[in-house]
């Protein structure tokens, strides 16, 4: 008999879609997380201190903490996404013996780059004790290596864990801190601010190798995922350098700029501002974060049963259409609390910067910068979807824009006057929601074309 | 005719197009394919082999004769190649070919009319495939496609599964980019001989459009019946679908069972694929008129149509039919029922078993020999084995494995073919030639070879009996008459072999061929001659 064999059945096995879709769309949003963590922190510890160090080594302390922060999160940005996506394809491709080993290589890999850049910034290029150096860069490879963890951990979906290691670990660093400050000044103080950082580290590993623990130590299989997907990669760095970019400006070229120590430098007008501002996106993260998680996920679950169990083109365009409304819903509930809570801040600033002890340029760059913390948690939620719907080209160009608008308008408001001081981020922050909003619409509507097109779908 | 083609070296007489064959997969077509190049060995034969997936294409099975010039392979539904990259970002909708293409798709799904037939939307469609420069992913992926696809599911399948239908048309449409491929590797050559309808018959009527060439179509089994009786056949059962006879395709439950608009979908593609042969070949062979028949039923027009029956070389049986009866002189006690095929489930050797016991029951010396390789489908194979064992035929039922004919036909008394379909099997002939009678289902021409065609003179009476498909109390009736009856078994014998001498003899097949070759080569070259005068 002639006639060939198409095995239809075989074909259209395993060709379930959107497995890995959701899985790695946190990633936006764990990432924020250590970052306000790690300002709410360098305040508290601002304010222990204070008593206890020299003018010079408590801002020398905080300096450090900004820088290894700053860093660490800029050099793992290109690594996160990329990294997020990869774990979630293992699980999705039931291979979850691939991800540990990924993890282990990721962390050498973190190690080495975040030792080398933090001699050469700490060591090399600041004078000051050894003992500080050496706190100073473990600081950076600690910080580094628990954002790649957490990174793990978020894709298990182990909030609850990263909390708990976080509580733990920043309540063991900042009372070592407090306590080797009264021992030994700055260097101590950093040194103990680390040494709470890799016990916290732990605290993040253990998990990760009691649930998936696998046989082979590291692997860098994951590599290849920087071929497959690298728009996630330009997508992490851009975010990152984004976030980061004007502070560093400001720290380098603002008229209040301090050299606090060698190559560490800070801008005690802009930080402490746009600090402060930035804080105030916490309620409106997580209420973000809580509805994605609900019935942001229930719909997006829904429109996937129905694409995969048979459902008509009518039932899937209804699903989409629900998990659009509940998306514009999670919008709507976001702004709404978000606006208040700037609005609210915007009228006690004067108030605020008082009882702070804050200058009136410091209480005019807030102003400013509260809308742009509005903008950036809309943005940054945005960012979330556009992640939950696989655009990585919309989210590269958003997270792009972020970063070279914040670089290049935040340097041109240093050109002008401090009356300008902070528009360059509320203006990058603001086209980069814009796009990301616009790239969300476009997406949404034909969401199921975007899942039927198989190089979505493909690995 | 492009002078490059001219020049090629992989030049054919003869370009046989070959869907899950010839040289894979064997089979009556493929001992045919072997036949006919082996006998013409003054002409060239080129080879375009048609599979589904080349992971899934096993070992050639025969050694190509010398006078194969070529072996192109063509792999239907490959994943594997190369797809275009950046799928989102590049639209394909400029130029005009992906334009042409576009409107191609268009009115393939949307624009034909019901009533109307598909073959040409269907060799439009490929045409612009091969014309147009986007590879299929990025057509298939861009928006436009999907409006299209949207609107076509909203016409006709807004109840369905959307995602089955989705699969399906990608399924359906991406073979056509795949056969617009193989074109432009497809050895030049004056015939191009495709073996079935469906896609080899789209290769071929492109290929002998493209090259001036001429186009004929044989057919064994009638592919559109073949497909369609598969579509219902997945139906049968909800256990997991399996591959049958020449690998071939098994739908998955889904579309058999309840979906029915999506088997229509598939009855329609396979329909119209058979109709573009049908309307595009010079000529077309059948092996026998009831599948004429049938070709006239699906479109062919019957002007066209001759009859070349399957032949075999009757001298070689001489000796075997010798040593037969020397060995049955020797054993006249012997009551050997012979199964020569692979155990496959076409062949349905269950139904065989079941008789087997029947018979088994009354003849306790009856011995069933099934000889045939069970390596095509092990499962059924196995499936095959336990149901003896459970039958409690164990010690009469001999699972033998391949043989050669030379091995198999001397221990046969009664051979028996259980097929559920068949064209004009070989065994039949070659049980005849060897003197053998024969118990068949009414399937295919095994009615017209056991009875001898009406028109048949001199009327040679039976050369067996022909029971209906899948019963085994049939098939256990007649084999008990004729193993119970030596010399109704040679008068039987006699009749079959008389009847291969005059109607089924190899030589009047070649003959036939060779004669059909020649006048299609010559018509291709008058259309070369009369092209190059128009220059």
């Amino acid at each position: 008999m002639a006639g060939i064999g198409f095995e239809l059945r075989k074909l259209l096995a395993s060709r379930s879609l959107g497995g890995a879709m959701r899985a790695y769309a946190y990633a936006g949003v764990i990432s924020s997380g250590p970052w306000i963590i790690s300002i709410l922190s360098i305040i508290v510890l601002h304010t222990l201190l204070r008593p206890i160090l020299t003018e010079h080594d408590l801002t020398l302390f905080s300096t450090t903490i900004t820088h290894a922060y700053a860093l660490a999160l800029i050099l793992t940005g290109g690594l996160q996404f990329v990294l997020t996506r990869y774990a979630a394809d293992q699980f999705s491709a039931k291979k979850p013996e691939n991800v540990l080993p990924s993890c282990f290589a990721a962390l050498t890999l973190t190690a080495i780059v975040s030792a080398i850049a933090g001699v050469c910034l700490f060591g090399l290029l600041t004078p000051e004790s050894l003992v500080w150096k050496i706190g100073a860069t473990a600081l950076l490879v600690a910080v580094s290596c628990i954002f790649v963890v957490a990174n793990y951990l978020s894709v298990l979906h182990r909030y609850k864990r990263i909390v708990a290691g976080f509580a733990i670990g920043y309540i063991v660093a900042c009372t070592a801190a407090w306590f080797a400050a009264r021992a030994g000044g700055a260097g101590l103080a950093v040194s103990g601010f680390a040494a709470g950082h890799l016990l916290l580290l732990v605290c993040l590993l253990v998990p990760l190798q009691r649930e998936i623990g696998s046989p082979i130590l590291a692997s860098w299989d994951f590599m290849r995922h920087f071929r497959i997907v690298p728009e996630l990669a330009f997508c992490g760095l851009f975010y990152n350098i984004g976030i980061w970019i004007d502070k560093i400006l400001f720290w380098w070229f603002s008229e209040q700029n301090v050299q606090v120590s060698g190559a560490l430098h800070a801008s005690l007008a802009y930080d402490i501002s746009i600090y402060l501002s930035l804080l105030s996106i916490v309620p409106g993260l997580t209420l973000f974060f809580l509805k994605l998680e609900t019935a942001v996920a229930d719909g997006c679950t829904q429109f996937f049963e129905h694409i995969n169990h048979g459902g008509t083109l009518a039932q899937i365009e209804a699903a989409r259409d629900d998990l659009i409304a509940s998306l514009r819903a999670g919008f709507v509930n976001l702004m709404l609390v978000q606006g208040i809570v700037t609005i609210a801040l915007l009228i006690c600033a004067e108030s605020i910067g008082q009882w702070l002890g804050l200058g009136a340029i410091q209480i005019g760059i807030f102003r400013i910068t509260l809308v742009g913390a509005f903008l950036l948690v809309v943005f940054l939620s945005l960012l979330t979807v556009l992640f939950y719907f696989d655009d990585r080209k919309g989210a590269l160009w958003a997270c792009a824009v972020f970063a070279f608008g914040n670089a290049g308008l935040s340097f041109a408001t240093l050109l002008a006057n401090e009356a300008w001081y902070g528009f360059g981020f509320v203006v990058a922050a603001g086209a980069a929601m814009t796009i990301a909003a616009i790239r969300v619409n476009k997406r949404a509507a034909v969401l199921e074309y975007h899942v039927f097109t198989p190089q979505h779908a493909r690995v | 005719m492009s002078s490059a083609a001219a020049n090629d070296n992989r030049r054919a007489d003869v370009c046989l197009l070959l869907e899950g064959t010839y040289p894979y997969v064997r089979g009556g077509v493929s001992t045919w394919v072997h036949q006919i190049i082996t006998a013409l060995p003054e002409l060239t034969f080129a080879i375009a082999y048609i599979g589904a997936e080349k992971k899934t294409t096993g070992e050639s099975r025969y050694e190509l004769p010398a006078n194969v010039v070529a072996l192109t392979h063509t792999y239907l539904f490959d994943d594997s190649g190369p797809r275009g990259t950046n799928a989102t970002a590049a639209p394909p909708a400029n130029g005009e070919a992906d334009q042409r293409l576009r409107e191609a798709v268009n009115d393939f799904f949307l624009n034909s009319d019901p009533e109307k037939c598909k073959a040409p939307l269907i060799l439009a469609l490929s045409d612009a495939a091969q014309q147009s420069a986007a590879g299929f992913d990025t057509f298939w992926e861009h928006p436009d496609t999907w409006e299209i696809i949207r609107a076509y599911y909203l016409q006709h399948f807004s109840a369905e599964p959307f995602i089955e239908v989705y699969w399906s048309l990608r399924f359906m449409i991406r073979p056509l980019w795949r056969i617009a491929a193989a074109l432009s590797d497809l050895p030049p050559a004056a015939v191009y001989h495709s073996v079935c309808t469906g896609y080899a018959g789209l290769l071929g009527a492109m290929a002998a459009r493209q090259n001036g060439s001429s186009f004929l179509l044989s057919e064994h089994g009638i592919y559109v019946r073949e497909r369609i009786s598969e579509l219902l056949r997945a139906d049968w059962s909800s256990t997991t679908p399996r591959a049958n006879s020449s690998g071939v395709f098994s739908l998955p439950p889904l579309l058999g069972s309840s979906v029915t608009p999506l088997r229509q979908l598939w009855t329609d593609q396979f329909i119209e694929l058979g109709r573009l042969s049908y309307d595009t070949a010079d000529h077309i062979v059948s092996l026998f008129q009831k599948n004429a028949d049938h070709q006239v039923e699906f479109g062919a027009d019957a002007e066209r149509i001759s009859i070349i029956p399957n032949g075999v070389a009757i001298d070689r049986f001489d000796s075997i039919r010798d040593q037969r009866r020397a060995a049955r002189r020797i054993q006249p006690e012997r009551m050997n029922v012979g199964f020569l095929g692979r155990i496959v489930e076409i062949k349905d050797v269950k139904t065989l078993l079941r008789a087997a016991a029947i018979v088994v029951a009354k003849m306790p010396q009856a011995k069933f020999l099934v000889m045939g390789p069970f390596d095509e489908d092990l499962e059924y194979a196995e499936e095959c084995r336990q149901l003896a064992n459970q039958l409690g035929i164990d010690d009469s039922v001999e699972f033998s494995g391949s043989k050669t004919l030379e091995q198999a036909l001397p221990p046969t008394d009664l051979m028996v073919l259980s097929s559920v379909s068949e064209g004009l099997p070989f065994v039949a002939l070659e049980a005849f030639a060897a003197g053998i009678p024969l118990v068949a289902t009414d399937v295919g021409s095994c009615r017209e070879l056991i009875e001898g065609r009406t028109d048949e003179t001199p009327v040679l009476g039976p050369a067996g009996t022909i029971v209906p498909v899948g019963e085994p109390d049939a098939l256990a009736d007649a084999i008990i008459k004729i193993l119970g009856n030596r010399a109704l078994q040679d008068q039987l014998g006699a009749a079959g072999r008389r009847r291969v001498e005059l109607t089924y003899a190899e030589p009047e097949v070649i003959g036939a061929y060779r004669e059909l070759y020649q006048s299609l080569r010559q018509k291709s070259l008058q259309v070369a001659r009369l092209e190059n005068a128009e220059h």
